[in-house]
């Protein structure tokens, strides 16, 4: 007997593109008849697959995460699985008690009150009204709503609406729980508490299916992920690895480049370079980069708490040059964030000779902050007050950081999401330095 | 953190596949989600006679209103109405089964309209929604009921073992206004047209089934054809059950019966054809 939660077999979801407005007219209300009893419309160009085919299975416990571009059908799936769409084909098996939180407001209805919303909420996921009584401090308490909780929810802004759907469903104990960008609404604080109202969810026995553009979310809460695209699985495997593999996917991330495709030297620069004096620049050329992690493997996206190593290599076209590659980190903002030069390399000792060289800078873990980066590669010759420019390539790589898993360090804590152009994980010490005599209470 | 036993909708295991594939009616799955409808039901009760103070006058303006209308009507007309009991008794019980019967599948059939939005975020048996608003309007016939036992008394009617026929016929009824209300509420997903239609034809269905006159009234091929309405013999079962010398017109009433069982079946499955269309246009 498999011990799965939710299983999922060739489940298939057709739409109609072309939006059927109500018709009118006599002839409109017998087309109607006709569409009530009448057979369903077969596929043609005015029908799209949100879904095709997909199959996979839960195990319980697990917690999966779904990422793709929009419209991959995730939020399809979910709905299916909530049962407020039906699929086209297929078959999904759902073991245990589902809470499903889709969009804002949750099954509200806008002329009851926020209490009243509670109890309509917690009655269709089978809660008796002793039961919902037992949870009401602990969800309004959560939603930080005590003021307005008897007021209509109509009047309530959809931040905070957001919040009491929020606080309903974390509150219901179910052992399945969709989620679908649940952390995407209201303020960043309130996203904060539902980020570890989630990650106390997660430490039980609950089965969490969890939708998000938030590479990061879905690393920090999944242990598995799927990525969708055209309604189909393209990948299925542990989370740390599909969301890299999406994320390179989606952004254009190079982990490697090449761009000398031959190991020829030029012909005839020999006897020039023999003499004192160097001819014109350049006296390099760049011949390929590549973005390495700790292990020496390509990869185009990396986690905070992991060193980077950004590897150059180049030519060196004359005996004697003093050429020096340099790497330049951009955000996704297009901002300089730091350079890295050859801090030893000083003009006396550091000539070389023709050949091909390479050189490895390694980046600190915990200093880049969570985003895009470019990097642009030169070579240079520093010399007194002028820059010789032998070689530059912008853009050479591009990479994506990402948040560490929960439970590694983190510089940004608790926190979602910190800002600054870099994230250093700093040493800190809290000291008690008084007693208020309040607290001797 | 406590663990909950849940009331109803608990399910060994839930099977999801297209509707083509799925049960038309799970029955089984409606008395589970039991508990949903009553508090469903519950809140529209709760909506009509608790926000509104007046509710209560509403429910029983309108049937004594027009009751007193037509009895002056009648009286200062000495019309024949072909009616065997006491025409206040008569026309009073015929008005508010119709009322009951009206607003009944009125709701039912706004069932989508009023609903949708929820059914396209939260699961529960779509039927639900129909059923609790039928399920409501027994509220209001209980109200009204109250002024029919008072006539009942001041005219010496008491009922008899027949009486034991009445939650028969209002269920009969209230499988009519179900079947009736799913079909328009489906019709009108499609065509706002079949709204208007719904209207005109409560309203008329009022002055052609026999709420102000009986059936005796009218010469006998009219008859014939009157009792092709099925709300006619629901309208003389519900007498039969109300007024002891009241004879239970069998074959009309086993008719009406019929008519409801068939609109009903039909009304599921354009409810459950409409809901699912419904859903994937937005």
């Amino acid at each position: 007997m498999e011990d799965y939660a939710i299983s999922v077999h060739g489940l298939s979801k057709r739409y109609s593109l072309g939006q059927k407005k109500p018709s009118h007219g006599a002839k409109g209300m017998l087309l109607g008849i006709s569409e009530l009893f009448g057979r369903t419309p077969q596929d043609d160009h005015s029908t799209i697959w949100a879904l095709k085919n997909v199959s996979f299975e839960v195990r319980k416990g697990e917690r999966l995460g779904f990422v793709g571009k929009n419209g991959a059908g995730k939020s399809t799936l979910l709905k299916i699985l909530s049962r407020v769409a039906y699929p086209t084909d297929g078959e999904a098996r759902i073991r245990g008690r589902v809470t499903s939180l889709l969009e804002v407001g949750t099954g509200f209805l806008n002329h009851l009150t926020g209490r009243q919303n509670i109890y309509l909420n917690a009655s269709f996921h089978g809660l008796s009204k002793k039961e919902t009584e037992q949870r009401i401090p602990d969800i309004i308490e959560f939603s930080e709503l005590e003021r307005f909780i008897d007021t209509p929810i109509k009047f309530y802004s959809s931040g905070m609406r957001a919040r009491l759907a929020f606080s309903v469903a974390a509150h219901l104990d179910p052992d399945i729980l969709l989620l679908d960008e649940v952390l995407s609404v209201g303020d960043m604080a309130f996203a904060q508490k539902c980020l570890e109202r989630v990650e106390e969810l997660t430490r039980g026995e609950r089965t969490i299916l969890f939708v998000s553009h938030s590479m990061d979310a879905v690393r920090r809460f999944c242990t598995r992920c799927i990525w969708l695209d055209c309604g189909q699985v393209v990948m299925d495997g542990p989370a740390r690895e599909v969301t890299d593999a999406f994320t390179s996917d989606s952004m254009n991330l190079r982990a490697h480049q090449k761009w000398v495709a031959d190991l020829a030297y030029k012909p005839g620069t020999q006897e020039d370079s023999l003499t004192a004096g160097l001819p014109e620049p350049p006296h390099a050329r760049l011949v390929a980069a590549s973005l390495l992690t700790k292990d020496w493997r390509h990869s185009a996206t990396v986690c905070v708490s992991d060193e980077i190593n950004l590897e150059v290599t180049y030519d060196i076209l004359y005996d004697g040059a003093y050429v020096l590659p340099v790497f330049r980190l951009y955000n996704d903002q297009g901002v300089l964030i730091f350079t890295i030069v050859h801090h030893k390399a000083l003009p006396r000792t550091y000539k070389r000779n023709r050949g091909r060289y390479r050189s490895i800078a390694t980046i600190p873990n915990h200093l880049l902050a969570v985003g895009k980066h470019n990097v642009s590669i030169g070579l240079n010759t520093p010399s007194s007050g002028k820059l010789i420019r032998h070689d530059v390539i912008e853009h050479a790589l591009t990479f994506y950081v990402h948040e560490a898993p929960l439970g590694e360090p983190s510089a940004s804590g608790s926190y979602v999401s910190i800002k600054g152009a870099v994230r250093p994980l700093c040493s800190w010490v809290d000291e008690k330095i008084e007693v208020h005599s309040s607290e001797s209470d | 953190m406590a663990t909950i036993n849940t009331a109803s909708p608990k399910q060994a295991e839930i099977i999801i596949r297209p509707p083509t594939q799925s049960r038309l009616l799970d029955v089984g799955e409606l008395f589970r989600y039991r508990g949903l409808l009553w508090s469903m039901s519950r809140r529209q009760v709760k909506a009509e006679f608790g926000d509104l103070h007046l509710g209560i006058f509403w429910v029983l303006a309108r049937p004594l209103l027009m009751t007193a209308i037509f009895v002056f009507f009648k009286n200062v007309s000495n019309a024949n109405t072909g009616v065997s009991v006491p025409y206040a008794a008569y026309l009073y019980s015929g008005l508010i089964l119709w009322f009951f019967f009206a607003e009944s599948v009125g709701r039912a059939a706004a069932s989508i309209g009023k609903d949708g939005a929820l059914m396209q975020k939260v699961y529960f048996p779509r039927l639900l929604s129909p059923l609790s608003g039928i399920l409501a309007q027994l509220s209001g016939l209980a109200i009204a009921a109250v002024p029919l036992f008072l006539i009942m008394i001041y005219y010496g009617l008491t009922p008899g073992w027949n009486l034991l026929l009445l939650p028969v016929v209002l269920l009969q009824t209230m499988l009519l206004a179900f079947g009736t209300g799913c079909l328009f509420a489906a019709l009108s997903t499609l065509s706002r047209d079949w709204e208007r239609l719904l209207g005109l034809l409560l309203y008329v269905g009022l002055f052609v089934s026999p709420v102000i006159f009986a059936p005796e009234m009218l010469p006998k091929a009219a008859q014939g054809i009157q009792m092709l309405n099925p709300m006619s013999g629901t309208l003389l079962g519900f007498r039969a059950a109300l007024f002891a010398d009241y004879a239970l017109p069998l074959y009309e009433w086993l008719y009406s019966l019929a008519f409801s069982g068939v609109l009903g079946l039909v009304g599921v499955l354009a409810f459950q054809r409409a809901e699912r269309t419904f859903m994937d246009r937005i």
